[in-house]
């Protein structure tokens, strides 16, 4: 049907961001598809090392995985961050992902934990797109009109894993200002396989390859974070808005980064 | 079992907490039409052409009116005294040459479905020449461009004793400029409006969140020249107000209107975007302020001007907000010399209305940042300034030699210094400061802000009430003054019940109906003590009659007889029910034994009218805390004293309190109806505009004081709607000002998390 209606057919899955967007007119789809319907749809999969998402994987669904490890815990604490409870109990995963807010906690994830997706065209065929090539820029993805999002595959994180996560924002739900995942390895006292993302302060989510390469290797100090937070703080090209100008994004930033390492470091 | 004094449950919750109330849009009748209003995109411009024709092309469009479909329908009246030179301030119903703020109606599309009418509204299209706004009140006279009108309504100015001579002796001058965003109270009903018209009867029957039924209806009769006797007003529940809704808007004249011409059902509701742009805004305002100060920290005079940004044009408050802005701006303390100036100022915004603590609120930011100022420039203690300088109890009753709106400002009791007195032990703040004294010393940046305030209550002229009780003795009460949602039906069924003798809850009353009671209108609503006092006066009334009919019909001459849970029994006598109250109804009725007496059964009246204002005051304080990595501001305790005169029920008045508090939070803190530099609004949903939830918000602390009953009612109740609000917002600049050891650091509301965050970092590199 995506192929036949072109961009005047618009997916529906949890309709927690499309329903907005139509209510104030800004989307105006002719056709909309309810995914809704589709069975077996809703429930994750562990297979070759991977947790694979399908399209109607609800945010609240993440709160309670059946399967233990890193992944679980830090999945089920960023679904917390999402909205409120009914938004959560509605929207989905795979949505998030395809509306691309650049302060979506799953954008943010999917970017930093290496999150590969699956997406099918009726006359393309599947191709797969590594999180990070995804995004292009703000609302904005690889997705091609006739394209479906029918899965996300996250990588397994082993037992020694450590993460912290810190989002920003001034009221609770609120789509963060400024947020910081890091996961990395506990390696003796070192730090090793050191991934570090912020969201919300940019178009897109994106790790950040110069904090990374300064953690790595190293052993965990309050010092080192802040010298990090510090480095992420002058990295990044923070986007402006109403909620926040690009100077105090980048504030916002350094407050994140450096309370997601400190929270690693538990 | 007496009922006043205690905090009991809501009559009216019953409905409310079973999701069984009724609001406005929950009425429809069938065929009814849906109206969507067009409104002007743009700011300020020149208004050439409304061409309605492809509206028509959407199925199930009836009508589309522009000004011209209703060029006799005047322009929305102010209610209270105002200029007569006001006049070309009002706002046409329908925008028709100019268009002054985004959001101004320009034209009204009636269709069989609220998705037609929106879908309708898009093909209205309008030709509009834009010309540059005006968005600064304090900005230059004349507005060339706006030559049919001058940039200032009206100036509103107050004073007594000798400025020149206080400031001349003064020690120290101090002076501040500070300003509030504007804000409006955004509550989670937006308005809505339903009316039918009967040609049978000849009557527009209207359910609208009217603050005042009567008004209402006087109001809407005079500009469609109808009787009163054609339209009656039914107000039903409200979700929120403080002020958003219920005064005559131009949806109001258009659905009433459209009624009658299109003989159909009409109804509008407001969608959210709308309405944080086209319903009424307030609080924005600039203002300079100076006090004269002796050696000692005694205030001598003070001398303050305002610019009030009233929007594009003045709406049915008038000159209210400028009128108790500067008439209160003297607040709770002495001093010899006073001026108080207000500039009327339109700009192309959304028109201007009130808000809860309308003006006071303000006039407490001004007056208590110029005391921390004072504070401050004097190296003194910000309690001990206060305290030194309030009115002492023997100065009261206490004339301030000011009116507001024509009633003068004499301050009725109050015994300030008690309540700062018993707010500070309540809640052990002596102790309270030191901790956080001691925290700050340690590094962290929190702060303990208070600011002192009088208000006013007892505000509109007279107030009815019928009293009637059926055969079967239940007691019905009947107002045409609207249940705000603040509690009024069960401070009224709480009197009711002592006097009459019966349970409070199956004390029946029904408010807001214009058709079940005549009453006349005033152009401010009666405020809820004058309801109750006339409440009480018909249920004294009635316990008479009934006292009198039982003594008849019992041939009982003494006066032993007393009323208990609806039975009138003898006092001394603790078995046999001698009498009902029904048996006393059914007798006053005709057939009945006592129906010589009338014939009407048992039924009273009460009226009130206002001997003049009352002043409530109270006490905010708050303790602020700063993340220093964010500059967000949090409050953890917030601590609310006031003094009402008499709680009639306690608990009601702190949820009044609390709420109020809760909102001023807000307001200080997050939300605002900004701009941009075209002046298109910056919020149009409820992610722009942050109301902030539960979690960001502290349970308020709430100190009832009854300390200073009002002489003004026989139960000496003062009003507890706004105290709350009053001076939260001052408590909470002072606040942040300790908590950041940088006096004067907030001039503006609501702060700004990246100006702290800023300011923060400038100390750092300092
Ligand atoms: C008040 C509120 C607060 C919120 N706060 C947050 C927050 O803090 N953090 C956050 O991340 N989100 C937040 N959201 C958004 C919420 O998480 C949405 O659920 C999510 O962004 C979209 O998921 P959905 O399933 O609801 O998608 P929908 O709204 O149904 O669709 C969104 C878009 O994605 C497309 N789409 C959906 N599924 C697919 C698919 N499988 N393949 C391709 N395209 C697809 C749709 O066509 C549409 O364009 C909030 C929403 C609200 C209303």
């Amino acid at each position: 049907m995506l192929s036949q209606h072109g961009d005047d057919a618009r997916l529906l899955a949890g309709g927690q961001s499309l329903v907005p967007t139509m209510t104030a007119r800004l989307a105006r789809p002719t056709v909309l598809i309810d995914l809704n319907r589709i069975e077996n749809a809703a429930l994750p999969t562990i297979s070759a090392g991977r947790l694979r998402v399908p399209p109607l994987m609800r945010h609240a669904d993440f709160e309670r995985l059946s399967a233990n490890g890193p992944l679980s815990t830090i999945l089920a604490e960023l679904s917390g961050h999402i909205g409120h409870l009914p938004i959560r109990m509605r929207g989905t995963f795979c949505g998030a992902l395809a509306h691309a807010d650049p302060a979506a906690e799953w954008c943010l994830a999917s970017v930093v934990l290496g999150a590969e997706l699956l997406v099918r065209s009726m006359t393309r065929g599947v191709r797969n797109i590594e999180a990070a090539d995804f995004f292009e820029s703000m609302m904005d993805t690889t997705l091609a009109d006739d394209e479906m999002i029918i899965e996300a595959q996250i990588p397994l994180l082993p037992a020694a894993t450590r993460y912290g996560f810190s989002e920003i924002c001034r009221r609770s739900g609120d789509y963060a200002l400024a947020s910081t995942l890091v996961v990395y390895q506990r390696d003796e006292d070192e730090m090793t396989k050191v991934r570090l993302g912020v969201g919300g302060v940019e178009a897109t989510p994106r790790r950040i390859p110069e904090a990374e390469a300064m953690l790595e290797r190293r052993e965990p100090t309050r010092q080192l974070f802040r010298e990090v937070a510090d480095l992420v703080a002058s990295a990044v090209d923070p986007v402006s808005d109403l909620a926040a100008d690009a100077d105090y994004r980048r504030e916002l930033t350094r407050a994140a980064v450096s309370r997601a390492l400190d929270r690693s470091f538990r | 079992m007496k009922h006043s004094g205690r905090s009991l449950s809501r009559i009216e919750d019953r409905a409310l907490v079973t999701g069984r109330g009724r609001f406005v849009a929950d009425f429809a009748f069938p065929r009814q039409l849906h109206m969507r209003i067009v409104r002007s995109p743009v700011a300020f411009g020149r208004l050439k052409d409304v061409d309605t024709s492809s509206a028509f092309d959407v199925a199930g469009v009836v009508a589309v009116w522009t000004a011209a479909d209703i060029a006799a329908i005047p322009p929305i009246p102010v209610r209270g005294p105002a200029p007569a030179a006001i006049a070309s301030f009002l706002q046409p119903i329908l925008a028709r040459d100019l268009v002054r703020y985004v959001g101004e109606p320009v034209a009204a599309v009636f269709a069989e479905s609220a998705a037609a009418a929106d879908d309708a509204a898009e093909r209205v299209a309008l030709d509009i020449a834009p010309l540059e706004p005006t968005l600064d009140p304090a900005g230059p006279i004349p507005n060339v461009m706006d030559a049919a009108r001058s940039n200032e309504a009206a100036t509103v100015r107050k004073a007594f004793g000798d400025l020149g001579s206080a400031f001349q002796s003064a020690a120290h001058v101090v002076a501040i400029e500070v300003d509030l965003a504007r804000d409006g109270a955004v509550p989670a009903e937006t308005r809505s409006l339903l009316a039918q018209w009967d040609p049978a009867r000849d009557i527009v029957d209207l359910w609208a969140p009217a603050r005042s039924a009567p008004h209402h209806r006087d109001t809407l009769a005079a500009m469609l020249g109808l009787p009163r006797a054609g339209i009656a007003v039914h107000v039903p529940n409200l979700g929120g107000g403080s002020g958003a809704h219920g005064e005559i808007d131009p949806e109001d004249v258009l659905v009433t209107h459209a009624a009658r011409v299109l003989a159909r059902p009409v109804a509008w509701v407001e969608d959210r975007r709308e309405h944080l742009h086209a319903a009424a805004q307030t609080r924005g305002m600039t203002a300079k302020a100076r006090a004269a100060v002796g050696p000692d920290g005694t205030l001598l005079g003070l001398d303050v001007d305002v610019m009030i940004d009233a929007g594009a044009y003045v709406r049915a408050e008038g000159m209210m907000v400028a009128e108790f802005l500067t008439a209160m701006l003297p607040g709770p303390y002495r001093f010899k010399a006073f001026r108080g100036t207000a500039h009327v100022r339109m700009t192309n915004r959304t028109p201007a209305g009130s808000f809860r603590a309308a003006g006071r609120a303000e006039a407490t930011f001004v007056r208590e940042r110029l005391l921390d100022a004072v504070t401050a420039a004097l190296g003194a203690d910000p309690f001990e300034i206060r305290t030194r300088n309030l009115l002492a109890p023997e100065d009261l009753p206490h004339d301030r030699h000011l009116a507001a709106l024509g009633r003068p400002i004499v301050y009725d009791s109050g015994r300030y210094q008690h309540l700062v007195d018993q707010t500070m032990k309540h809640f052990s703040l002596e102790l309270l400061r030191q901790r956080t004294d001691d925290r700050r010393a340690k590094g962290e940046l929190v702060g303990l802000g208070c600011a002192a305030f009088v208000d006013v209550a007892g505000m509109g002229e007279a107030a009815h009430v019928r009293l009637s009780v059926d055969r079967i003795g239940i007691v019905e009460i009947v107002t045409a003054a609207s249940d705000l949602g603040e509690g009024m039906p069960t401070t009224i069924a709480q009197v009711v019940a002592d006097i009459v003798g019966v349970d409070y809850d199956t004390v029946r009353v029904r408010t807001g109906e214009t058709d079940r009671i005549h009453t006349v209108s005033s152009p401010v609503p009666p405020s809820a003590e004058l309801v109750i006092t006339a409440a009480q006066y018909a249920a004294e009334a009635a316990r008479e009659l009934i006292l009198d009919a039982a003594q008849a019909l019992l041939d009982d001459t003494g006066d032993r007889l007393t009323i208990q849970s609806g039975r009138i029994r003898e006092a001394d006598r603790h078995f046999g029910v001698a009498l009902s109250l029904g048996d006393i109804a059914a007798a006053l009725e005709p057939g009945g034994l006592l129906s010589d007496r009338g014939g009407r059964g048992l039924v009273t009246e009460g009226s009130a009218k206002a001997d003049g204002l009352s002043f409530p005051y109270g006490v905010h304080i708050v303790l602020a805390e700063i993340d220093k990595q964010t500059g967000m501001v949090r409050i953890p305790r917030a601590f609310v004293a006031y003094d009402v005169g008499n709680a009639v029920n306690p608990a009601l008045v702190e949820s009044q309190l609390a709420s109020g508090a809760l909102e001023g939070i807000a307001g200080a803190l997050y939300t605002a109806l900004d701009v941009s530099g075209l002046g298109d609004p910056r919020a149009i949903n409820y992610a722009d505009y942050p109301v902030p939830t539960a979690c960001e918000l502290p349970d308020i602390e709430v100190l009832v004081s009854e300390a200073a009953p009002t002489p003004l009612n026989p139960l000496g109740i003062k009003g507890a709607m706004d105290g709350g609000f009053t001076g939260i917002g001052a408590a909470i600049a002072s606040a942040v000002d300790a908590a950041l050891s940088a006096p004067g650091f907030v001039t503006h509301l609501p702060i700004s998390p990246a100006r702290i965050m800023a300011q923060i970092r400038a100390r750092e590199t300092a």
